[in-house]
């Protein structure tokens, strides 16, 4: 077996740190972006039709606030797709030959638009048409949105590695087919609930905004007309993220059991499955799964658990406990406990270093069918060969746990807001809206309005929370895990450079916060 | 299309975006001629402002880079970029810093004050070419590493890592080799070439102008300079080679040869081994 002492834990820990840190300060400006893109398009999109300048101020006014938030979202990003190769260079390798694809897609044609269309948008004006204004605007959220696509692609792809086959001469997988890659199932439903949600963040934040208008009693007319388009783009986007969420359960609970067990706290599986509503889990500490039948305290909603993950009230859901001890599926086959898939990915691995050595010495390949027959029945397990203990297998819990019930309960929370919003602004029921005007609330309605905004962006990176933790311990599911996935470097120097980025973004996201206060202390210009 | 065909066809792809890379880098030149150029505040956010609507073009095209060589080479992705690490990081650090100091330099509330902001800019106008440079001119120069794919899975191996750095200053080295600093400069002083011929034409201020064409001899001069002797010796130095058990090695004159037993092939295929100059 491969001797892992020599890579430093630290390496491992600190490059899983440092990835996570770019990518939680990467997703606090994309869905803003993603957001805000529709929200100013759609506000641009009322000017073209009107002709009325007071629509092309309002779009104006927002596109100023997305230009502040733009630059951060790309810095942030370049890093990310640089990583991989400074912090995980034998993943790069491994399967750089499909996961480079949707990168490099992303970079020519996706980046390329956004940029191209967002120097448009920002100094087009009275400079081209309005009718080609307008399109810039959309595609510059296009770009972003086709941006967002490849690169789901290319996380579905970890979570759920399609459309490849491994070379055990060239020692990586290659792809079969980009088709398969590019239109995964598990991509587009990723795709569909990851952009929706970023909607959200768009929606909350104008609205957010909008209040704090309402609050100084300033710019009435633009918060006014801002809040609806706000409220109805979150109303749609909570709803349509709620069912896209549930598509995605079922996708995870198809091929990622394990996390779904995880974020349910689900030791021990079985049909008729409740969904926890709540229950108590330690938040600081791996629950004892082996030996209690379940999380304490738990309050669930009857059946709700294996409807979710089957479409059948009575399914079946594996928990914790089944899948690493083996169990039956309802289909009367066999899913192997893991230690049975650790033995199976060793078999793979050794047969692979013979079939190596082999080939080294000049043996042909005709003679080594049997190596190749083992590696090939044994490559869906190759990752577990690197599991020294069948424990590893199991995400953190409590992370899982809490941050997908904070995501969930959030995005409820913003339903009912959202729709209350529009109640207001619509004025319906009209008995209930004869005394009060929405422009004209006590002030803690809007202070309400305004603290979602960082609730909203805690639930939208809890969702991250969930699929990255989720599928710890493997960089790709079942196929390699996070200590062979890494460079060899040495701890400090990463914990260097983890310490540099950490103190640059939180530098940058403090001016970004101070530019967007005062911008919107400042408000609007107005053209005439 | 055979996968040789494709190998071509794919370096040909990734020189051209080097190339045009390179072309964009006057971003980077103007803007580390900002002070010398305009010797106003007023002057200098004139040129700023003018790189300011090409620099996403830049950044565009240094992310296509990356995941071009992402896609077509991993092998050079996953070693140059896990090997060379804080070469790449302070590239990448440097970018960042611009990417955001051209939106926040000059808003109100941007904490830091702009002077603050045209430093990273300039800081990034200088460092960003010349470690590009440094970089590409490695491709030349060598570098030293071991490759071996076996160690993923032979139970012998260290690590399961495939490509080791064969130094603890992981990249740093490369700046120590004073034909790297030269290549890494001729880019430099390149952009800065690109750079004052973009604002001549891009700004209409005729003191920026005059001080650009007096800049321009000498930025223009140096890069010919630098870039004339970097290429002699390229075509006057010892050529790499490698043999059929894939292992790299200086190629020397029979007069020189080393000893058989340091450069005696080992029977595994998939090892590759570089060494630059220093080390014969």
């Amino acid at each position: 077996m491969t001797n892992l002492l020599l890579i430093d834990a630290g390496t491992i820990e600190w490059s899983r740190a440092q990835f996570a840190l770019t990518a939680i300060y990467h997703w606090l400006f994309v869905p803003l972006t993603l957001g805000l893109a529709v929200i100013m398009g759609i506000m641009e999109t009322c000017y073209y039709r009107t002709k009325n300048n007071f629509w092309k101020d309002t779009a104006k006014f927002w596109q100023k606030l997305f230009g502040i938030n733009f630059a951060m979202g790309i810095a942030t990003g370049i890093i990310l797709e640089f990583e991989f190769g400074t912090n995980w260079s034998n993943y790069s390798w491994f399967v750089g030959d499909i996961f480079g694809a949707p990168l490099a897609v992303e970079g020519i044609v996706a980046f390329f638009m956004e940029s191209t269309f967002v120097a448009v948008m920002f100094f087009g004006w009275n400079k081209v048409s309005r009718g080609f204004h307008l399109a810039s605007t959309w595609l510059t959220g296009l770009g972003a949105t086709i941006s967002a696509w490849w690169i789901l692609v290319a996380n579905a792809w970890m979570q759920h590695p399609v459309g490849c086959e491994f070379n055990p001469d060239t020692m990586r997988h290659e792809m079969v087919s980009f088709a398969d890659v590019a239109l995964s199932p598990f991509a587009v439903s990723k795709f569909c609930h990851t952009v929706t949600s970023a909607w959200i963040i768009g929606a909350v934040f104008c609205v957010g905004v909008c209040c704090w208008y309402l609050m100084k009693k300033r710019e009435t007319k633009m918060a006014l007309e801002s809040l609806k388009i706000g409220a109805i783009v979150g109303l749609v986007a909570t709803l349509l993220a709620a069912a896209t969420g549930h598509k995605a359960g079922q996708d995870v609970a198809q091929v990622q059991p394990m996390k779904l067990a995880a974020m349910e706290a689900l030791y021990n599986g079985g049909t008729d499955v409740g969904l926890t509503a709540i229950a108590w889990v330690n938040p600081f500490s791996q629950p004892d799964y082996e030996n209690e039948e379940s999380a304490p305290l738990r309050i669930d909603m009857p059946y709700a658990l294996s409807f979710m993950a089957t479409n059948d009230f009575h399914g079946y859901v594996p928990g914790i406990n089944d899948l690493l001890n083996g169990y039956t599926k309802p289909d009367g086959t066999r899913e192997p406990s893991v230690d049975e898939k650790i033995e199976r990915g060793k078999k793979a691995i050794a047969a692979l270093a013979d079939y190596r050595k082999a080939r080294q010495e000049g043996l042909p390949v005709d003679s080594l069918r049997a190596e190749l027959a083992t590696i090939n029945e044994n490559m869906k397990y190759f990752g577990y060969g690197y599991i020294k203990d069948k424990a590893q297998v199991v995400p953190y819990i409590p992370i899982n746990f809490w941050a997908f019930r904070i995501m969930v309960g959030v995005g409820c929370l913003l339903i009912l807001f959202f729709a209350i919003v529009l109640a207001g602004v619509y004025k319906w029921p009209a008995k209930l809206w004869q005394k009060n005007d929405i422009s004209a609330l006590p002030n803690w309605h809007y202070w309400i309005a305004i603290a979602l905004i960082p609730l909203a962006y805690i639930a939208s990176e809890s969702g991250w929370l969930v699929a990255e933790f989720g599928r710890q311990p493997w960089t790709i599911q079942d196929m390699l895990p996070t200590w062979v996935a890494v460079s060899d470097l040495h701890s400090s120097s990463v914990i260097i450079t983890f310490f540099l980025f950490l103190i640059l973004f939180t530098t940058m996201l403090a001016v970004e916060i101070s530019i967007l206060l005062k911008q919107i202390k400042k408000g609007p210009d107005y053209s005439s | 299309m055979t996968y040789e065909f494709l190998q071509q066809y794919w370096w040909f792809i990734v020189s051209l975006l080097g190339a045009l890379l390179v072309f964009l880098l006057f971003v980077q030149g103007a803007n580390s001629l900002a002070r010398s150029l305009g010797n106003t505040e007023e002057g200098r956010r004139l040129v700023f402002n003018s790189t300011g609507r090409k620099w996403e073009f830049t950044f565009t095209t240094l992310v296509t880079f990356g995941g071009a060589f992402f896609a077509s080479f991993p092998l050079f992705y996953s070693t140059s970029f896990g090997g060379a690490y804080w070469l790449w990081m302070i590239i990448l650090f440097t970018f960042v810093l611009q990417a955001v100091s051209y939106e926040f330099q000059n808003k109100i509330g941007n904490v830091l004050g702009p002077r603050t902001f045209q430093f990273f800019l300039f800081l990034n106008g200088i460092v960003g070419p010349l470690l590009l440079g440094g970089a590409v001119s490695t491709f030349f120069e060598g570098s030293n590493f071991v490759v071996e794919k076996s160690n993923l899975v032979n139970a012998g191996a260290l690590t399961p890592v495939i490509s080791h750095w064969g130094n603890a200053s992981h990249g740093l080295d490369a700046l120590l080799n004073p034909w790297i600093l030269v290549f890494g400069f001729a880019v430099v002083f390149l952009a800065r070439t690109l750079g004052i011929l973009y604002i001549i034409n891009n700004v209409a201020d005729e003191d920026i102008r005059r001080r650009g064409v007096v800049g321009l001899k000498v930025n223009a001069a140096a890069f010919v300079v630098l870039f004339v002797v970097y290429l002699i010796h390229l075509l006057l130095k010892d050529g790499f080679a490698y043999n059929e058990a894939g292992i790299i090695s200086v190629e020397v004159e029979v007069s020189q040869q080393l000893p058989p037993d340091v450069v005696s092939p080992r029977p595994v295929v998939d090892r590759c081994r570089a060494r630059s100059l220093r080390h014969r």
